[in-house]
């Protein structure tokens, strides 16, 4: 039941993310969430699928879990505190794309059709 | 083409949490979570906690069910100020229930501390953040020690696991050893109380537990 207030995030974001990019149709959703979260790709696609919006119902949904506490949406380095100065991503240096991994899901990223 | 996103999936939801965190700390409140399979002592403990501290700390309690406010009538028996959510069909509760509640709450009796008791599930209200101050994870020894490492969320991110229904430990297979080594190979900082809350065994260690929670807002209160 949870899974309808994820796709409840996805729909939003979705809608959101087309204002500043034209799109038609989203091929594919990256999620990356903690080792512990009840996320499953086949439930949310199941849920997507029943969508009236043509834009997200046939998404194919991925799931990625992440053990360390930090991701780095840049370069997709997965590292914990002390790998770390201050959160910042040892790799590339970003701070801003950093995000505590283990907790939350989150949309990674998005395979989109472009218009026409 | 491909976009970048990383927004969390829950991120409606965890702006509720935070206004109702700012309500909290706005109105010097500790909120504590309680989650826990359905039937494994969650409004008994409660029951046992207002015996024990209704008349020290002024509390309020949050009873969320699918159903029925059976719960509710349970806490306002004892003398506190319950509020009954129900979900219809939702396995859990969400921050923006609760900020409802909390507004009810702090309007009508201005608590110090209030218990919201979480639709009984281990795996769904584990996900949705509240603006709690902490879970309470409880798991009673009829659900067998094998629970905590069966549903690691709850218990890797609870603050206190509190363990129901002690004195019935000898008619089950419960190994307290089995199921304290799991937590804490999830949960480096979570204690671990023991207790009966019709016989009230175990008490003295939980009530120091609230009590504890509640004056550390105190204190923090202070230094605003
Ligand atoms: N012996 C014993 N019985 C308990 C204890 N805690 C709860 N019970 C009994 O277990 C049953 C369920 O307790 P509740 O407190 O209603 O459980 P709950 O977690 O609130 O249940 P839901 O709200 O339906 O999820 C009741 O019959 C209680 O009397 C305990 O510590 N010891
Ligand atoms: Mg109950
Ligand atoms: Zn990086």
């Amino acid at each position: 039941m949870h899974e309808l207030a994820f796709v409840e995030g996805i729909v939003q974001q979705v809608k959101e993310l087309k204002l500043f990019h034209r799109f038609n149709r989203v091929r594919e959703i990256e999620i990356i969430c903690g080792p512990y979260n009840s996320v499953s790709a086949d439930n949310l696609e199941f849920v997507l699928s029943h969508l009236s919006d043509q834009c997200l119902n046939q998404a194919k949904v991925s799931v990625r879990r992440v053990i360390s506490k930090y991701f780095c949406s840049q370069c997709a380095l997965e590292f914990d505190d002390h790998d770390s100065i201050e959160g910042l991503c040892p790799i590339c240096h970003s701070c801003r794309s950093v995000v505590e991994a283990r907790r939350a899901p989150y949309i990674h990223k998005l395979e989109v059709e472009d218009e026409n | 083409m491909k976009i970048n996103v990383m927004d969390k999936l829950l991120s409606a939801n965890d702006a509720w949490a935070e206004e109702n965190r700012l309500l909290l700390r706005k109105h010097g409140i500790t909120m504590l979570n309680i989650i826990g399979s359905p039937g494994a002592g969650k409004t008994t403990l409660l029951e046992q906690t207002i015996a024990l501290l209704g008349k020290t700390i002024k509390m309020a309690v949050i009873e969320g069910d699918i159903a029925t406010t059976k719960d509710a009538a349970r806490i306002e028996k004892m003398g506190v100020a319950a509020y009954q959510i129900n979900t219809g069909n939702a396995c859990h509760l969400d921050a923006h229930l609760v900020n409802t509640a909390l507004k009810e709450l702090i309007n009508d009796v201005n608590p110090e501390l209030i218990f919201v008791e979480n639709i009984g599930n281990l795996v769904c209200p584990a996900e949705f953040d509240i603006g709690e101050d902490g879970k309470i994870a409880v798991l009673s020894v009829t659900e067998g020690d094998d629970k905590v490492e069966k549903y690691p969320l709850l218990f890797s991110e609870a603050e206190i696991l509190v363990i129901t229904k002690l004195k019935l430990i000898e008619h089950t297979n419960f190994n307290l050893a089995i199921a304290l080594a799991a937590f804490k190979q999830l949960n480096k900082k979570g204690e671990v109380i023991t207790v009966d809350s019709c016989s009230g065994e175990g008490f003295a260690s939980w009530i120091d537990f609230v009590q504890d929670c509640v004056l550390v807002h105190k204190i923090a209160e202070c230094f605003k």
